[in-house]
């Protein structure tokens, strides 16, 4: 018996840093994927936040704009991630490989989120400096806290999605897919304009993305959003992010019984 | 019509791995038709066939990556995907490559924390060949480069059992004979390997014993030489006003078919039949004898004359 | 070899550590807003901020919003206003912000304006009072200084027949008798600073009296008059019939709701389209009728507040119960549905209203005749103040006066929290008064 006597949970922890670590590194070498998911976010915040609102009256747009294109900043390392990334595996069989190893399913599936995370984390913290130093915006510490807190914790419905189209599209498609909602969803979600500045036909539509939600959620800690209830997004958010994930396991289960 | 039964199993004791009355279907395609495969311990397997005979859904039945639909599959006593057999075994899959930007010591240094006991990266580099490609990014190899990376992710774990899928599919003959060396040495610590190849000269020069599978059908199995023996025969290609049955029945003749007033004849024994013909019919013309490629081989096996298009 | 082949993966927990501590770090470093102080403890004056205050603008809530005053000015109102370092700050979270309030009928003498201010009521209209009053009032408000009076804008002497309502009470009464009578008389009036002019049509029929009072072509010549003079024409009426006929002569407003028959859909969209406001004082109108406010507001609003004068007259009785607050109501009702202006005002210091205390009264008696929170509190603030052309108060938006009342709660759910009073400013200067304590 080669079983291994450690426990098991260590084991499991172990694998998971190290997927973490190279599935990070792999993706910070790969410019197409960190050239834009890092730079993307904090250049159009420096941009539109920074520059464009510099000695206004109001802190009201580099705020919520800090609480939109942060959580802009999560969507890209997440459904670029799972998206294409996963896509990406399956097709070269990379996947198919790691699935012969003894490598836990789910330590593969907190590196990806992980590392979208680590991503988020740096393109929030940039944020955040920009936020707090350049354009003036100042927010009690423990709504620094949950801004930072919501925004992490979106990579997980957002990494649902990803897993969603990894597990359907061909790797060029999902490019697609996932460009297109990466821009259509921020858009229309308000992560670049603010919502209520959209056509009401946009705002109605919104609701169906959870970027929106998640959104809502980063606003309603600055009391920016448009005041529907935390149960209202959370129970969508949680509806959204099943569906997905329904998807995702109906994609690969048609992939093993290829 | 009457494949070669898989040797008695008590030989060497339970075997390794094995598949008992497997078939596979792709929608309407039979890949593999109750097919029984043994692998036994220490021996390197050939399994050989041309394209599209079933030897990839065969060996990734033994993987566990495709779902079972009927008949059994057992490594190590398990179900293939066992979290204990694949602490056991390696595997090098036909068509697979790692993320590009990580390099060869990085994505070893990644398989092997997956095993309680993996072999030392240097063992591992020098196994492989690799010991100066060690930084280099995966995406910087070339085709022969990536393959023995991917042959020496299936080491990574000291395993027991290793897989080899067609390893040397789309390299150039270079590369394949260095390929070739590499796994060589898999035996030497007393490692069973199952290896899928459609050259024949690759299951010899690598294999303990070949079994050829031919759409889905296990169709012989043996020693590299009696395998060889059995298929390195001469095509013999004539006008003759024998008739096809009388061909096939003469003792020479392996596998006879038309094509077009054309007899082709398979045989290991050009000359005695070639004698026999000109006895039976002296004015037979048209003739030329070559070697027959492994497609003839195949036929030769199946002794399935009547399907020309079989094994493309 | 060995130590480097095993070192990432025993390297990866304090990386993970390390980059989790630097992230708390950049959180912990972060720029954080200067302390706001809570309602309660003194309050700032002249300059200072009210922040993440829901606000009612006169018009209608909006959530979350800063309030910057500035030298007794509104300077901004917006969502996270840049604001000065070291500017004194309120927190105004779980509070609601709004104009101070307009009682746009009373009755002034004594010491009633220090007795509005303290409930919030920053400003009166005053609709008769001496005219020597008025005028001795009038440079308060217009000087941004510390003060305990609310501000005062006044109709000073009443247009009224001689013996006609309105010469009653002691206050000598110039009167007139004809249309001729009519420019001397508004002329008289604009010199004695009156600030618009107000018409009693008034016979007692309602409450089974008999009182001398204007003829028809008398009042119609005083309207013209005072338009001539630039200056708006109120009624009083106690009746729907003189109502519409005063709609009919052009006056600007009516600054009571009659209480004898409710109004038609068909007429209330007359007053509608003719632009007419009415000022529907249903605080007198509910007293007059037996059914005063007045022993909820001495149950809702800080007792140690309310003066000995204001207890009485909210104690006091109409001798003769006229009319029904069912029709006026009712009235008022269809004239906000059909769209006519209302704005509010109590009557005081009538029986059963007080001075400044009623208005919180008034204004859940608007709420009862239909009138939404945001439409009640709009009669109280931004809508008295257009209606009589005021443009220096009543809302709050920059360059207006930083007249405001906090209250505590959320005034859009329960207009009854008006009654929480948690802060008054006057020209941007704190109020003192009992609820501060």
């Amino acid at each position: 018996m080669a079983a291994n006597t450690r426990p098991a949970l260590f084991w499991h922890l172990r694998i998971a840093l190290l997927e973490t670590r190279f599935q990070f590194l792999s993706s910070l070498r790969l410019p197409a994927f960190a050239i834009p998911t890092l730079l993307f976010p904090v250049f159009f915040y420096l941009f539109f936040a920074v520059v464009f609102q510099s000695g206004g009256p109001s802190l009201a747009a580099p705020t919520y704009m800090l609480a939109t294109y942060g959580v802009f900043g999560v969507l890209g390392p997440s459904i670029f991630g799972f998206g294409v990334g996963l896509a990406q595996e399956r097709d070269t069989g990379a996947l198919l490989l790691k699935r012969t190893t003894p490598m836990p399913a789910g330590a593969f599936l907190f590196a990806r989120v992980a590392t979208a995370a680590i991503f988020g984390a740096v393109v929030i913290g940039a944020l955040f400096l920009l936020a707090g130093f350049a354009a003036g915006v100042e927010l009690h510490r423990s709504q620094w806290f949950s801004l930072a807190g919501i925004i992490l914790a979106a990579v997980l419905p957002f990494s649902a999605i990803g897993l969603a189209i990894g597990a359907w599209a061909k790797q060029q498609a999902a490019v697609a897919v996932v460009n297109l909602v990466f821009i259509g969803m921020s858009l229309i979600s308000g992560l670049w304009v603010p919502i209520d500045m959209l056509p009401n036909v946009m705002q109605d539509i919104a609701i169906v993305f959870p970027a929106f939600h998640l959104g809502q959620l980063t606003l309603k800690v600055i009391d920016l959003d448009l005041g529907r209830p935390i149960w209202f997004h959370l129970v969508l958010l949680g509806g959204q992010t099943a569906v997905c994930l329904v998807a995702a396991a109906l994609g690969f289960r048609r992939f093993s019984g290829r | 019509m009457d494949p070669t039964p898989p040797a008695a199993a008590s030989e060497t004791g339970p075997p390794l791995a094995s598949l008992s009355g497997v078939s596979h279907r792709y929608g309407d395609v039979l890949a593999l038709d109750r097919l029984d495969l043994e692998v036994r311990k220490g021996e390197v397997l050939a399994v050989l066939g041309p394209n599209g005979a079933g030897k990839t859904t065969a060996v990734s039945l033994l993987l566990g990556t495709l779902t079972l639909q009927s008949g059994a599959a057992r490594v190590f006593g398990s179900v293939p995907d066992a979290a204990e057999v694949r602490r056991r075994r390696g595997a090098m899959l036909q068509v697979s490559g790692v993320p590009e930007t990580l390099t060869v010591a990085e994505h070893l240094a990644l398989f092997r924390a997956y095993y309680a006991a993996p072999l030392p990266t240097a063992r591992l580099l020098e196994m492989a060949g690799l010991q100066e490609l060690r930084d280099r990014r995966f995406g910087k190899l070339s085709g022969g480069q990536k393959q023995r990376v991917m042959f020496a992710l299936a080491l990574a774990g000291d395993p027991e059992l290793v897989f080899l899928d067609e390893p040397t599919a789309g390299l150039d003959l270079d590369g394949r004979r260095r390929l070739w060396d590499e796994i060589r040495g898999i035996k030497a610590a007393g490692r069973t390997a199952v290896l899928t190849t459609h050259y024949l000269e690759e299951a010899d020069a690598l294999a303990d014993r070949i079994v050829v599978i031919h759409r889905g059908r296990l169709i012989a199995a043996g020693s590299p030489e009696e395998i060889k023996s059995r298929t390195a025969g001469r095509v013999v290609r004539c006008v003759t006003s024998i008739g096809l049955e009388t061909v096939r029945a003469f003792p020479e003749t392996a596998s006879a078919e038309t094509r077009g007033q054309h007899f082709e004849i398979v045989t290991g024994a050009p000359e005695a039949l070639l004698r026999r013909m000109f006895q039976l019919d002296s004015g037979l013309s048209d003739l030329t004898v070559v070697g027959v490629g492994l497609e003839e081989a195949f036929l030769a096996l199946t002794g399935d004359g009547a399907d020309p298009e079989g094994g493309a | 070899m060995t130590a480097a082949e095993r070192s990432p993966w025993r390297r990866d927990p304090w990386i993970a550590a390390a980059g989790i501590a630097a992230f708390v770090s950049l959180l912990m470093m972060l720029p954080v807003p200067e302390p706001a102080d809570p309602p309660g403890g003194p309050l700032p004056e002249t300059n200072f901020a009210v922040v993440n205050v829901t606000v009612f603008d006169g018009e209608e809530f909006r959530a979350h919003r800063d309030v910057w005053v500035e030298d007794g000015r509104i300077r901004a109102v917006g969502q996270r206003l840049a604001l000065p370092d070291g500017l004194p700050r309120v927190d105004g979270r779980g509070h609601t912000l709004l104009p101070g309030l307009i009682d746009a009928h009373t009755h002034t003498y004594g010491m009633v304006l220090n007795d509005s201010l303290r409930f919030g009521v920053t400003t009166v209209f005053d609709q008769f009072t001496a005219p020597s009053l008025a005028a001795q009032k009038r440079p308060a408000r217009e000087r941004l200084a510390r003060t305990d009076e609310a501000d005062l804008f006044s109709a000073g002497n009443v247009a009224t027949a001689p013996g006609g309502h309105g010469t009653q009470f002691g206050v000598p009464v110039e009167t007139l008798t004809s249309p001729e009578e009519a420019p001397a008389f508004v002329a008289a009036r604009r010199e004695e600073s009156s600030d618009w002019i107000k018409i009693i049509w008034e016979d007692g029929s309602t409450f089974g009296a008999d009182i001398p009072t204007l003829d028809r072509e008398t009042i119609a010549a005083v309207i013209e008059a005072a338009h001539a003079e630039d200056l708006l024409a109120v009624m009083h009426v106690s009746s729907l019939e003189h109502g519409l006929a005063a709609l009919e002569m052009g006056v600007d407003g009516l600054v009571h709701v009659w209480g004898d028959e409710v109004i038609s859909e068909a007429d209330a969209a007359r007053f509608a389209e003719a632009g007419v406001f009415v000022i529907p004082t249903l605080s007198v109108r509910l007293a007059a009728a037996g059914e005063s406010m007045g022993p909820e507001l001495l149950r809702d609003l800080h007792p140690e507040d309310v003066s000995d004068m204001q207890r009485q007259t909210l104690a006091q009785t109409f001798p003769r119960p006229a009319g029904t607050s069912e029709a006026s109501i009712e009235s008022v009702r269809r004239l906000h549905a059909a769209g006519v202006r209302i704005l509010a005002g109590t009557d005081a210091p009538n029986p059963g209203t007080g001075f400044g205390i009623s208005m919180h009264g008034e204004l859940r008696l608007l709420e009862r005749a239909g009138l939404s929170v945001a439409d009640a509190l709009a009669a109280a603030t931004g809508a008295a103040a257009d209606a009589f052309g005021i443009e220096d108060r009543g809302r709050l938006e920059r360059g207006r006066i930083a007249d405001l009342l906090l209250v505590a709660g959320d005034l859009e759910a329960d207009l009854s929290r008006s009654a929480e009073i948690a802060g008054v400013w006057k020209d941007g200067f704190p109020v003192e008064a009992a609820w501060a304590r």
